[in-house]
């Protein structure tokens, strides 16, 4: 585990706010990202990830020296996140937004196979940045655009002057890049990859 | 080759598959992707397979610093405004005076008709009116400054004398529903039990039974301020959809979210119980009919009961919850003077 993390933890045992509020910074995006991709809710995936963060202040002192920070708070926000989206309250919120009941269930069905123990989580950051970086220029533009700033398959090929059937090449070039890398470091890619 | 064989079938519904996980189909295009998703076995495994890849991939984009910090504030309050611990080695410093005189001298009562009985207190300075409400009455108060009150059962409201537009303020021991004008430089205070409710213009309900040692303060629209008489320092602004509990005992206040109607549904004679323990549903039915409610077996208890009353009689409601919480129950008519009708809870 990460030398600085292992810093903070000890930290926030004793009651460090400064630490939780360390904790915080590096964590909510990630798990706000992750939440929003199940529940597209944007004020719906705030409160779980808020919650998701006031849970690891709560029970800052059951946790092991060791324990590994991403999963434990990946492991509480997909629970937080099942609890809603097999609450009725929501699911009819979402209906009138964006999903329908086929997606939804989907979306159950996915995240509840989602292993959010330790080992999944070791240098997946990382090793995404270098993957990244090894795709071709235009590749990467595309996947960048399509990933980070939510633009739509048209909206790219508009703004990169390309086909949109090119985007979309790139975009499964990107994805398949990912796959392989991943299937050498992580040892359970082979679950989260086809083929 | 095997391998080739199977990427060329799987390739069309991967394409499909990532454009609905990435967000690229239309509405009507995304039913028909989604369909074929639960047709085929082999799509769906695809198919939880990028979707978790991709919200993996997505969960490393970064939030704006303002975003962030937004979201810490929501997060610290949700801890420490949640939870207040009041100090409790502050002294104890009795702000009004005149409100422990009051609670020493209650003196006569009269009857006037079924609903409402008036008190005059003159003991002491300031005489104090009052309105009182026994078990299984309910009545409707308009106190001088027009606001108006709904009084549950077995609850006392009373405020002095010189109650006046410029000088609004009340003391509650019970439960009641208020409904109070904004007056800009006049704010309306309920104390109870030492607990003080400031009102900013609104729809509250209060909950302060003496016998209990939780007051809760429900707000259903408008803006509260609770103080306490005792510490400076404690002080919480309520929101609409709001229940705040104080603890009289840890002198510590909890809120969360609620559901506000459910809370005052009594004023319109009606009570609504959500998934309610079967202890706070005995002693609510309690005062609503004013009769004795004996529960013989501790396991009765541990039943949770969701149901509205509106019009129903004791007889009827208590045949319901014998079905719905499978429990038994004995009906026991007193028809002496004063004795009240008897139900005995036992499971079955």
């Amino acid at each position: 585990m990460d030398e600085n993390e292992q810093q903070l933890l000890k930290r926030l045992k004793n009651d460090d706010e400064v630490a939780f509020k360390v904790l915080f910074n590096d964590f909510y995006s990630k798990l706000y990202y992750f939440v929003l991709e199940f529940i597209p809710l944007k004020d719906t995936a705030e409160n779980i990830v808020q919650d998701t963060l006031v849970t690891l202040w709560n029970k800052r002192n059951e946790l092991k020296d060791d324990s590994n920070l991403t999963s434990y708070l990946f492991t509480v926000a997909k629970n937080n996140t099942l609890k809603s989206l097999r609450d009725k309250k929501y699911s009819r919120k979402l209906f009138s937004n964006t999903m329908d009941v086929g997606e939804l269930d989907l979306n159950v069905e996915t995240l509840s196979t989602v292993d959010t123990s330790a080992c999944a989580f070791m240098d997946i950051e990382q090793i995404i940045q270098e993957t990244l970086a090894s795709l071709p220029p235009q590749c990467r533009k595309v996947f960048e655009l399509s990933r980070f700033q939510e633009m739509k398959n048209r909206e790219i090929a508009e703004e990169l002057n390309i086909s949109i059937k090119t985007v979309e090449k790139h975009i499964s070039k990107g994805i398949k890049t990912f796959k392989v890398a991943l299937k050498d470091y992580l040892p359970l890619v082979a679950y989260l990859f086809v083929l | 080759m095997l391998f080739h064989g199977l990427f060329i079938i799987y390739m069309e519904n991967f394409e499909d598959i990532l454009k609905l996980v990435t967000g690229n189909l239309s509405r009507e295009e995304k039913k028909k992707v989604i369909a074929g998703i639960h047709d085929k076995k082999g799509n769906k495994e695809i198919f939880k397979k990028v979707k978790i890849s991709w919200a993996f991939l997505s969960s490393t984009r970064k939030l704006s610093n303002y975003e962030i910090e937004n979201a810490y504030l929501k997060t610290h309050y949700k801890i420490s405004g949640k939870k207040r611990k009041l100090n409790t080695t502050l002294e104890i410093v009795f702000k009004y005076a005149a409100i422990i005189v009051f609670l020493i001298s209650l003196t006569t009562i009269y009857y006037t008709n079924k609903q409402q009985f008036i008190c005059n207190d003159t003991q002491t300075e300031l005489s104090y009116v009052s309105f009182i409400t026994e078990n299984g009455q309910r009545s409707k108060v308009v106190l001088p400054d027009s606001s108006i009150v709904w009084l549950n059962s077995g609850t006392t409201l009373s405020y002095p004398s010189n109650f006046s537009e410029q000088n609004r303020k009340v003391n509650l021991n019970g439960q009641a529903f208020f409904q109070v004008y904004h007056k800009e430089n006049n704010p309306f205070l309920v104390q109870a039990n030492g607990l003080i409710v400031k009102v900013l213009g609104t729809k509250f309900d209060v909950d302060a039974y003496p016998e209990k040692d939780k007051i809760v303060v429900v707000l259903e629209s408008g803006k509260v301020e609770l103080a306490h008489n005792g510490f400076e320092s404690f002080n919480y602004t309520m929101k609409p959809g709001e229940k705040a509990t104080y603890s009289v005992a840890n002198n510590a206040l909890t809120v969360n979210d609620t559901d506000a109607a459910i809370y005052s549904s009594w004023k319109d004679g009606k009570l609504i119980f959500r998934n309610e323990s079967m202890r706070n549903v005995v002693e609510k039915l309690r005062r609503w009919y004013n009769i004795n409610i004996e529960v013989a077996d501790e396991e009765v208890f541990s039943s949770i009961f969701s149901g509205t009353i509106q019009n129903e009689s004791y007889e009827e409601i208590f045949r319901y919850i014998e079905i719905v919480c499978d429990v038994k129950c004995k009906l026991i008519h007193n028809y002496e003077e004063e004795a009240k009708p008897e139900i005995i809870i036992s499971k079955k």
